[in-house]
């Protein structure tokens, strides 16, 4: 996150994306699509990160955090919950890099908030699934501790290996 | 950097629709499309039939978009695309087929968090608001073969341990 001074604090964008809430920088979050844009699969990619969507004439991978903490994917297209947020998120790969583009699929609408450096706290103990791609964390007031995801790192990083189905139905 | 697959863009491309999923084969891959009526009671029990040509059989398999296999032909198929190489061959069932060229096309590549593996899809590409898998013949082949579709006579390194027919399983040359 940019810190704009200690006294004011930073601000940042709370998602919440089902089980839990993540905060991310006030400038990676891009935009926010209200519905769910027509979504195109890619087999054997992991769970979380199975469909692609098409914004501004950009291919950006849509990511369910639900499912990469243990939530179950839908077994068929349209057995998604009825009300899906998706937020368009920007990250550097590396320094210097040109930004990329993801999609993170949510419940509700981003909030937005000011941390403080006195908000600081320990990692959630709610999943280990995210802590290699936290940076940090803080306390919310209403929303208890909060990670600020490592967006380079959580896009960036490589897939565990998926084995083939065998299942024949 | 271009995906590997983009010379084969070069050339004409059919795209076989599978429930929402796109796949695009370079067109020289293709032998030949056949209607589903045609299919025949098959050998293999992966398969869900045969198709018959005079030049030989081709055991066509049926997927879902997540490229797992069914044991029936579904209502939507309409269409058995049938490839071939000098040792193998076998068909897809589909929902339809189009044929595009490269022009219509724009590569990109699968972005770094999709990727996992060996896999079928070598890269994507855009046409008219659709995105496209772009994979080959022998990468599908292949990946069946994972599956454990023995769709070709086929021997085993070790004919003492025949749990794993995938690990094991050298498909043999069959003359076309």
């Amino acid at each position: 996150m940019d810190k704009q001074n200690s006294q004011e604090g930073t601000a940042a964008w709370i998602l919440d994306f089902g089980p839990s809430h993540i905060a991310l920088g006030e400038f990676e979050v891009l935009h926010i699509l209200d519905q769910m844009p027509e979504k195109f699969p890619i087999p054997q990619s992991p769970p979380h990160c199975r469909e692609v969507i098409l914004w501004e004439e950009q291919l950006v991978p849509l990511f369910d955090l639900n499912i990469l903490v243990g939530g179950a994917r839908p077994k068929r297209a349209g057995d998604e919950p009825a009300k899906q947020i998706v937020t368009i998120v920007a990250f550097h790969p590396s320094a210097g890099a040109i930004p990329q583009y993801a999609a993170l699929v949510l419940s509700k609408i981003p909030q937005r908030h000011t941390v403080q450096d006195m908000e600081a706290s320990a990692l959630p103990q709610d999943t280990a699934a995210l802590d290699r791609f936290t940076q940090c964390a803080f306390l919310h007031p209403e929303f208890g501790q909060i990670r600020v995801l490592d967006l380079p790192r959580l896009f960036s990083a490589p897939a565990p290996i998926a084995h083939p189905s065998h299942k024949v139905q | 950097m271009q995906p590997a697959h983009l010379k084969d863009l070069t050339e004409q491309v059919v795209v076989l629709s599978i429930e929402r999923l796109s796949l695009v084969f370079p067109q020289h891959e293709i032998r030949t499309l056949e209607p589903v009526l045609d299919l025949e009671p098959g050998e293999y029990s992966l398969s869900v039939g045969d198709i018959v040509l005079d030049e030989g059989t081709w055991p066509v398999f049926s997927l879902t978009e997540d490229l797992e296999l069914l044991a029936s032909a579904p209502e939507r198929a309409r269409v058995c695309v049938l490839m071939s190489h000098e040792k193998w061959r076998f068909g897809l069932l589909c929902d339809k087929v189009a044929n595009k060229t490269a022009q219509d096309m724009m590569p990109k590549r699968l972005p770094e968090c999709m990727r996992q593996g060996t896999s079928v899809v070598h890269g994507l590409c855009v046409a008219e608001n659709q995105v496209m898998c772009l994979t080959r013949a022998e990468s599908m082949w292949r990946y069946l073969g994972s599956l454990g579709c023995g769709f070709a006579e086929y021997e085993f390194e070790d004919q003492r341990d025949l749990s794993d027919l995938t690990a094991t399983m050298i498909l043999r040359t069959v003359s076309l």
